[in-house]
């Protein structure tokens, strides 16, 4: 059970990362990159061949090009890949392109993005996908099966951390305004001066690099990856979590992960078997839809709304605020 | 209202920028301009000039094409020909943030508030060349940013009192009046430190009370010597506001002078009855 429930964990930990860089974007910005589960394969495949090592060491799995790197090489060089896919996706798709029409050319991206490494055996072992990829520290450690979970968790959780940080900081500073008056109105934010195309490719950039970086802890904690597990649907339980959650809110965002990715998809395997095995798979995404649509009609704004900023007079109120909160989150606004 | 608009230390100089409207350059030439879409010519070869400091009227019967004239100088809608010569920069075809960040702001006929922004945020996302909205400032943290946006949200208190929106300052700007939404295009438009604004119908469906507010606002920011290029319906307004006034209908520019004169002009009164 404990080893069940630290596999549980380290899935919404990936999630809540995963969340985020979707929240900068969709939530943030209002950008509907229905390619995300994209830039988390990405993230995922990139970790993967760099510590799987040279092609020629396996026999059994083919992939183009390989290498074997240390922790946190992988999840790092997953970040760049990413960063990288956002600005290559983002220049063809965002700059000519209305809202709906960009939405509707990143989910073709995303679903020939599959067909294309489905199709190709040499490129990164087409479907059946990459398997034995290594985890990090693994050989040197020697821990037990749940004492290497644990360690893992706190890897993923440093890495959460780091993103949170990153995400706290657009969000609260003069750029995140800017990014929330892209959502609200285009025409508007470019008329006051801003360059939307830019903003727009910016948070395909970084919330790119987050998915990829969500992908990377997964597949290293899994050890094995295959198209099947990135179809575009996936992204629509990405979007579940946002929704649910709370756009706009990093806590909220973290909340919706926790009950869309944790306990709804995840969760639903504790079920008592019900003979069909499809069927479970089909009741989790007609499920799913159903929550999409109540929230959608009912409360819009998620489970925590996101926040209305008030800015008090005095400077040193916020200050006086922010030392009520716990002191972890205080820490970590001082160094900010 | 007037007087606290006036209040500003501009007000001193009020005397001098009187002075630059007769003598000043032409801060915009329009040269020529033409919107078409498809067969319809939105903007049929219209051509004129605004001197710094000067108020001018753009007005005329509905789907005259003031409203696509107007867009085709802030850079939102693409001529299909002409010079839009800003400050002496050829601006035609450039996208509306190139033209903001020239110097002239436009504010919306309809919409064109940040809905779920509150009323200080508004403001706030015009000011240009802020250190938080760069990526690498925003990563950078309060420390580096918190300073200057913090002299920055004194400069929005500051235009807000002169709107009259002080107390709106936290107000999501979807639940103000449309009147009011007007005002904080217009604050908005004041944060980015303009050199002219482009107003499309500022007082439009205003309840009379505030159009008068609105007006006297802007006749305070043409006294400051803010160039101000307006669309506008109500012509008691724009005959108070407006040094000069163009009349445009069916995509033409068919007359331009003052309003005093305009009003006796057949054409004018021919364009007015036919178009309605
Ligand atoms: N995007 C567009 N596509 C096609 N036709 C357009 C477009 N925008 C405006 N038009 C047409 O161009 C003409 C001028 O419209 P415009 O909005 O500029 O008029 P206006 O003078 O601002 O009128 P109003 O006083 O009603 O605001 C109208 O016939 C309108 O239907
Ligand atoms: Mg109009």
């Amino acid at each position: 059970m404990a080893y069940y429930l630290l596999t549980l964990a380290v899935y919404v930990v990936v999630g809540v990362i995963a969340c985020w860089g979707l929240n900068l974007q969709f939530g943030d910005t209002g950008v509907l990159n229905f390619a995300y589960i994209l830039f988390v394969a990405a993230g995922a495949y990139t970790a993967s061949i760099l510590s799987l090592g040279h092609p020629n060491s396996s026999s059994y799995q083919h992939y183009f090009w390989g290498a074997h790197m240390p922790w946190p090489i992988p999840w790092l060089a997953a970040a760049v890949v990413g960063g990288l896919l956002g600005l290559l996706v983002g220049l063809l798709v965002l700059r000519r392109l209305r809202g709906d029409y960009q939405a509707m050319v990143l989910l073709v991206v995303s679903i020939m993005g599959s067909y294309i490494v489905s199709a190709d055996p040499g490129f990164l072992n087409g479907g059946v996908g990459l398997a034995l990829i290594p985890q990090p520290f693994k050989g040197v450690l020697h821990l037990s099966q749940v004492g290497y979970e644990v360690f893992y968790l706190a890897l993923a959780l440093l890495a959460a951390a780091v993103v949170f940080e990153v995400v706290r900081r657009i969000h609260i500073s003069p750029l995140g305004r800017v990014l929330r008056a892209v959502r609200e109105n285009e025409a508007a934010a470019a008329a006051v001066g801003h360059n939307v195309a830019a903003v727009k490719l910016l948070v395909m950039v970084i919330g790119g690099a987050i998915a990829a970086l969500a992908g990377a802890i997964e597949v290293q904690f899994i050890a094995a990856w295959a198209p099947a597990g990135w179809d575009y649907t996936e992204t629509f339980g990405l979007f579940a979590a946002v929704i649910v959650g709370g756009r706009g809110n990093l806590g909220g965002v973290a909340l919706g992960a926790l009950l869309v990715q944790g306990l709804f998809l995840e969760g639903t395997v504790l079920l008592p078997n019900i003979g069909n095995p499809a069927l479970i798979g089909a009741i989790q995404w007609m499920s799913l839809g159903a929550l999409i649509l109540i929230f959608l009609y009912f409360r819009p704004q998620g489970v925590l709304p996101e926040r209305r900023r008030t800015y008090s007079s005095d400077i040193t109120t916020r200050r006086n605020r922010m030392a009520a909160l716990p002191a972890a989150l205080t820490r970590r606004s001082a160094r900010g | 209202m007037a007087d606290q608009l006036t209040d500003t230390p501009a007000e001193s100089t009020s005397s001098d920028s009187e002075a630059d409207r007769v003598t000043g350059a032409a801060i915009l030439r329009v040269v020529d301009l033409e919107v078409h879409f498809g067969a319809v010519r939105a903007v049929n070869g219209v051509s004129f000039e605004v001197q710094t400091g000067t108020a001018v009227g753009l007005i005329g019967p509905n789907g005259a094409g003031k409203s696509t004239a107007l867009k085709a100088v802030g850079g939102e809608t693409r001529p299909t020909s002409g010079r839009v010569i800003f400050d002496g920069i050829d601006l035609a075809g450039r996208p509306s943030h190139v033209a903001a960040r020239a110097g002239m702001i436009r504010t919306f006929q309809l919409g064109g508030e940040f809905a779920r922004l509150t009323v200080m945020e508004n403001l706030l996302v015009s000011v240009p060349r802020q250190r938080g909205k760069s990526i690498w400032g925003a990563l950078g943290g309060r420390r580096w940013w918190g300073a200057e946006d913090a002299a920055e949200i004194r400069r929005a208190r500051e235009i807000l009192s002169r709107l009259e929106l002080r107390e709106k300052e936290n107000d999501y700007a979807s639940d103000l009046s449309g009147g009011q939404r007007k005002l904080v295009e217009i604050g908005r438009a004041l944060m980015a430190r303009p050199k002219m604004l482009l107003l499309d119908e500022p007082m439009a469906g205003v309840n009379r009370s505030l159009a008068r507010h609105i007006e006297h606002a802007l006749s305070a920011l043409r006294n400051d010597g803010l160039t101000l290029l307006l669309v506008e319906h109500e012509l008691g307004s724009v005959e108070r506001l407006c040094d000069r006034v163009l009349v445009m209908a069916g995509g033409r520019q068919i007359a331009s002078g003052h309003m005093g004169q305009l009003r006796s002009r057949q054409e004018v009164l021919d364009a007015y009855l036919g178009g309605r």
